[in-house]
């Protein structure tokens, strides 16, 4: 009898401390800093459906939020002030929500997630002037967006190894620098959308497949530089709408899509492609505009076939298209 | 209900030792640097105990060992250079700590289930570090002043903890896990 009893014990024992081996479900942190240099950390870590809330008034503060291994997990952040720091790191989890906004000037905010498995969002919003945001994605499948309201903001994203993710780059304002990475995965798109002078956008895709791009600037003097490098299928849009902008397009590889479209005076889109079957689709309407291409297959093919099609509506456009190999299909309409 | 004074204490009054009904309450000065430890074993329901102190003072509670007690209350105030270890262990606990001051010093641990701790610190170079265990615990941290720290460490589920500081160089960590 006693030892029996004694069994039980163990059992009941037991089954507290493996309970306990999976404790932390359902967990929330409130943390809220108000003054100048402050630094906060949060940690979770093993849970399911725990949630962080950060809040930060000031200068010169500092948040950091780890959420690892967990479930379900969600993290808001809030930061008022100047020089202000946050760092998200997710991995290994399944985020629902994640929200950063940041409210003043040379603030820098990052969100890093690795791993992760189900579709989940992450949100980094700046608004005032000289802040930084940055989201990096390994190896998951999420939606994330990088919203800036200001001059001369910087905004990044970096997808690697993703599947079926999104990634958006949106500012408004002046001297802006939007960057969109997509490296390795597949069926991801990535966007860039600026409205305003003089802002600037980056995209690249490089050994991804059947992904898309698409940068919309809208203003005066911007700029894009559009790669895609060593992938296959992939189609980038770059659009502007406005005066004196650029574009700048590189294709390396196979069967990709690259589509321009520039409307205003005074615009110059330089494009080279090497490889085959890549095709360019350019139209320019307005005056003054100039373009420029380059299509190139004998690095890989002479028999590779690229094909070429420009518009050109209005006075004063220049168009100049070469292609080296064979077989290639070149369309020039000015009107 | 044991008082154990350890090195260099001089605890110029204990002004009172009450007991009513269920629980206990204890109000202690200390005038002196020095170290007192309180340690409250009675596995009792609605064990209290109550802690003033004007200058620095180690206590220690430990209410219910083996989670046997529930609804017990703690509530300690202290002023400068204050040291404070505390444990609770069991259901239902309650902490409560004021520290006000300098360079004071908490650190508090609670097991169990449905604990709630309240620490609040208003001055500078001070520091909480508490532990809680176990399932639906609360922690609510405030801090005013300057260089504080503090450091909630929740292992267990429906944890909850909230750090609130006010002032600059402050240090805020929570763990759950």
């Amino acid at each position: 009898m006693k030892t029996k009893l004694n069994l039980i014990a163990v059992l009941v024992a037991s089954s507290f401390s493996f309970g306990a081996a999976f404790a932390g479900d359902q967990n929330l942190v409130t943390t809220s800093q108000n003054g100048v240099g402050n630094r906060l950390v949060v940690e979770q870590t093993s849970s399911t459906l725990a949630k962080a809330e950060v809040k930060q008034g000031g200068d010169l503060n500092d948040a950091k939020v780890l959420q690892v291994n967990s479930n379900g997990v969600s993290a808001d952040i809030l930061q008022h002030g100047t020089a202000n720091k946050v760092s998200v790191e997710q991995r290994d989890s399944t985020p629902l929500t994640t929200i950063v906004n940041q409210e003043g000037s040379t603030n820098n905010g990052s969100i890093f997630q690795e791993n992760l498995h189900i579709n989940s969002q992450a949100k980094l919003l700046q608004y005032n002037a000289n802040n930084t945001a940055t989201i990096s994605q390994k190896n998951g499948n999420v939606q994330t967006m990088v919203y800036q309201r200001g001059n001369a903001n910087l905004g990044h994203t970096v997808q690697e190894g993703m599947h079926n993710s999104y990634a958006g780059v949106y500012q408004t304002g002046d001297n802006n620098f939007g960057k969109v990475q997509q490296i390795g995965g597949a069926n991801s798109g990535g966007t860039i959308t600026q409205v305003g002078n003089n802002n600037t956008g980056y995209v690249n895709q490089f050994d991804v497949s059947s992904s898309i791009s698409h940068v919309r600037q809208n203003g005066n003097g911007n700029s894009v530089d559009g790669r895609q490098e060593t992938g296959t299928t992939l189609t980038m849009d770059l659009t502007q709408n406005g005066n004196d902008h650029r574009v700048r397009f590189y294709q390396i590889g196979n069967g990709s899509i690259g589509n321009i479209q520039q409307d205003g005076l005074g615009n110059v889109s330089d494009s080279y492609q090497l490889g085959g079957f890549n095709e360019l689709n350019l139209i320019q309407s307005g005056q003054g505009n100039q373009l420029h291409s380059h299509q190139n297959s004998t690095a890989n093919d002479r028999s590779l076939q690229n094909f070429a099609s420009v518009n050109q509506a209005g006075n004063f456009n220049q168009a100049t298209v070469s292609q080296v190999g064979s077989a290639n299909h070149a369309t020039i309409t000015q009107n | 209900m044991v008082f154990k004074p350890l090195h260099r204490t001089h605890l110029s009054s204990c002004l009172a030792l009450l007991i009513v009904g269920f629980g206990i309450a204890l109000t202690c000065l200390a005038s002196d640097l020095g170290r007192a430890e309180l340690t409250q074993r009675e596995p009792v329901a609605g064990l209290q105990g109550d802690i003033q102190g004007s200058a620095p003072t180690i206590s220690s509670q430990k209410t219910g060992a083996n989670g046997v007690a529930s609804a017990n209350y703690a509530a300690l105030n202290g002023m400068s250079n204050n040291i404070v270890q505390l444990q609770q262990q069991g259901n239902h606990l309650q902490l409560s700590i004021a520290q006000n001051g300098l360079r004071n010093e908490l650190n508090a641990s609670q097991s169990g289930a449905n604990q709630f701790a309240n620490l609040l610190q208003t001055g500078q170079d001070n520091s909480i570090f508490l532990h809680q265990s176990g399932f639906a615990n609360q922690a609510l941290v405030e801090q005013q002043g300057h260089e504080n720290m503090a450091r909630i460490e929740q292992y267990g589920q429906n944890g909850r903890a909230t750090i609130t500081q006010i002032g600059s160089g402050m240090r805020a960590t929570t763990i759950q896990y």
